[in-house]
């Protein structure tokens, strides 16, 4: 098992497309951090739309690498050579699936590498225990995504067909998995922006373009919670609440809707031209630091409405419960299912 | 003897069809041992079974003393190597890297011998060039080497010559030779072009719609096929009584007929049979190719598809 295991490490680390997916999840976890530091430099979550979609990109990238790999091995016969050279079809697979997982963990976290250098000091006030809440969660999806690509790629003989299945599959079964989950979120088109009022004298480049924090509401429309007239976030009762939906303390301003750009509005799409944004050369990539010394998110909350963020830490922390034992046992019957189907199967 | 390979009535079948029917061969230690059949006479499965890629429906066969029905039989395969269909190898890395990637999965602890095994095969020269851009007599013997990887006592090469050009075959065929007379490795060879595997071959099995028809020695199958020459005579006794002194071979087949084995010279041989008394009443030179003797032996070629491959 370990020679069989030493082997198929060795091929994925020789295979280019490996070297790209990872080159590829370097560059995402950058350009995402880099988006942070400039637009987020004083919110200290990671859980946004931005994340799900990029996490998007970095599966189907795994998908791509593990259907590529694992399918020319029927292609080139590699499959046949394991088995004469004396392994079973047991051990052929737990080994397909091992290196085929440790691999796909590597994306993510050569994603949250470049992510955590390029954004260390716009995240270095989130609680340990928030790190390893979210971690543990994407950890999770990447392992239970590879364990079902695996499955897939075991079975499939021809290298195109694999990659083309695995990836298009995944694309559209974590798409399909955002769709259903957005309706959970139905005032998730209400964008709103928080002023920093507390910032006395930010750089005149950051005014226009880096005052304002754009976030989602999770707060579900039969809460009441609305829009009035004056762009202000009221209750059903037209008092002003915090962006949970409880009512406004005293010591915060109301929340506004400065500004709803309809080209922010919409899941994957917003998110790619926000990427896409903040590859544009000619923002300023220095001035989101220059925010970041000015506020500091935790001590001078003053008159910035951070309530938004304990909110959402709790709903991960609410989360991380449901998800695991689900996600274990998915991955559990993968596991299963891939194993019993490769047994069946002749090596070609 | 003592036999690497035998195996004990291995059946396979897929549904109805029975690609192996009860199929018992025997391969010597040190033996060329061709395996002669039509396409989807079924070679290619007892290979695929013998190399644990298929499981026999019924029967078993003994790898090296070792039963196929023990856990014992994985450890034994690492003693063979084996190119089965097509070589294998990874396309988009060197000769080189292939070795090194088949040393690691052999968990052999360094790529010591390497560059004997590239010299051998003649793919010394090769460099960087990826192994799916080699043309098909480089693919062939680099199969052939990764096969050739840990030093297998057993090589079963699975239509070895097919699609080369001559110099190709002429160039595996001498490569085979060197591993079976340098090195002795047992080779089971897999071939329906008899010509080359005659060239080569110290045993044969012949194969048919699954079943092992016949196995022979080249030594006994040269008897058999060799030139001869048929006379009638009137009296063989006289013929022996001729022949005798001169230390002709010949086998007696009637009081009439008989065979001559070797070359003659007719006007000498009818001096010879007269000067005993004994009358040449008629003489046929005749002769049996590997392919007669199959053909006979297996009946008309039928129309491709009898058994599966």
């Amino acid at each position: 098992m370990s020679t069989l295991l030493k082997t198929d490490l060795r091929r994925y680390f020789t295979h280019p497309l490996t070297l790209a997916a990872l080159l590829f999840a370097a560059f995402l976890g950058t350009i995402d951090g880099v988006r942070i530091r400039q637009e987020y430099a004083f919110m200290i979550f990671m859980h946004t739309q931005p994340d799900i979609f990029l996490f998007l990109l970095l599966l189907c990238a795994q998908a791509a690498v593990l259907a590529v790999v694992i399918s020319s091995q029927y292609q080139d016969g590699i499959f046949r050579l394991k088995a004469i050279a004396g392994h079973s079809k047991g051990t052929v697979f737990f080994s397909t699936l091992l290196s085929g997982l440790i691999v796909s963990l590597l994306l993510p976290a050569a994603y949250f590498l470049l992510f955590c250098l390029t954004a260390h000091r716009a995240l270095n006030a989130i609680p340990l225990r928030n790190t390893i809440a979210g971690g543990t969660m994407i950890l999770l999806i990447f392992q239970t995504a590879a364990a079902l690509t695996i499955l897939f790629c075991t079975q499939i003989q021809k290298r195109m067909g694999a990659l083309v299945l695995c990836t298009a599959g995944m694309f559209v079964l974590f798409a399909a998995n955002h769709l259903c989950n957005y309706e959970l979120y139905p005032s998730d088109k209400m964008v709103i922006t928080l002023e920093l009022t507390d910032d006395p004298d930010p750089p005149a480049e950051t005014v226009n373009t880096y005052r304002h924090a754009v976030r989602y509401l999770y707060l579900p429309a039969s809460s009441g919670v609305h829009w009035n007239q004056a762009g202000i976030l009221v209750g059903s009762d037209g008092e002003p609440v915090d962006t949970d939906g409880s009512p406004l303390q005293e010591q915060y301003q109301p929340v506004q809707r400065v500004n709803q750009n309809i080209k922010y509005i919409g899941g994957p799409w917003r998110t790619f031209l926000t990427v896409v944004d903040t590859l544009n050369p000619l923002r300023p990539l220095n001035t989101a630091a220059v925010q970041y010394r000015t506020i500091d998110p935790e001590k001078s909350a003053g008159n910035i409405n951070v309530a938004y963020r304990t909110q959402e830490r709790e709903m991960l922390y609410s989360l991380l419960p449901k998800y695991l034992p689900v996600q274990l046992s998915a991955f559990a019957l993968y596991c299963f299912a891939g194993w019993l189907l490769f047994r069946r199967k002749e090596l070609r | 003897m003592e036999y690497v390979l035998t195996t004990n009535a291995v059946t396979k079948r897929y549904g109805n069809m029975r690609a192996l029917d009860a199929l018992t061969m025997h391969i010597p230690k040190g033996a060329v041992y061709g395996f002669v059949g039509r396409n989807g006479a079924g070679k290619t499965t007892t290979i695929r079974v013998i190399c644990g890629l298929q499981e026999p429906t019924e029967g078993d066969y003994m790898l090296y003393g070792v039963s196929s029905k023990e856990a014992a039989i994985f450890d034994v395969r690492k003693r063979i190597g084996a190119v089965v269909e097509k070589p294998a190898f990874y396309g988009d890395l060197s000769a080189r890297r292939n070795l090194e990637m088949q040393y690691t999965l052999l968990g052999l602890p360094s790529f010591e011998g390497i560059d004997a095994l590239l010299k051998l095969v003649g793919l010394a020269d090769t460099g960087r060039k990826k192994a799916r851009n080699f043309s098909l007599g480089m693919k062939q013997r680099l199969g052939i080497a990764m096969a050739l990887c840990g030093k297998p006592d057993f090589l079963i090469l699975d239509e070895p010559v097919n699609g080369l050009d001559p110099q190709g075959i002429i160039e595996i065929r001498e490569l085979i030779l060197r591993l079976n007379r340098e090195q002795n490795i047992t080779v089971l060879i897999s071939s329906h072009i008899l010509d080359e595997l005659s060239r080569l071959a110290t045993h044969y099995g012949f194969i048919d719609k699954g079943h092992l028809v016949q196995e022979i020695s080249a030594a006994d199958l040269e008897k058999k096929c060799r030139k001869y020459l048929h006379a009638v005579v009137n009296d063989t006794a006289l013929l022996s009584r001729a022949l005798e002194p001169t230390g002709t071979d010949y086998e007696i087949l009637s009081e009439q007929t008989a065979n001559l084995y070797g070359t003659f010279r007719i006007t000498e041989l009818t001096k010879l049979l007269e000067a005993e008394g004994c009358e040449l009443i008629s003489v046929t030179e005749q002769e049996e190719s590997l392919e007669n003797y199959f053909i006979n032996l297996v009946g008309d070629p039928q129309p491709e598809g009898g058994a599966a491959k």
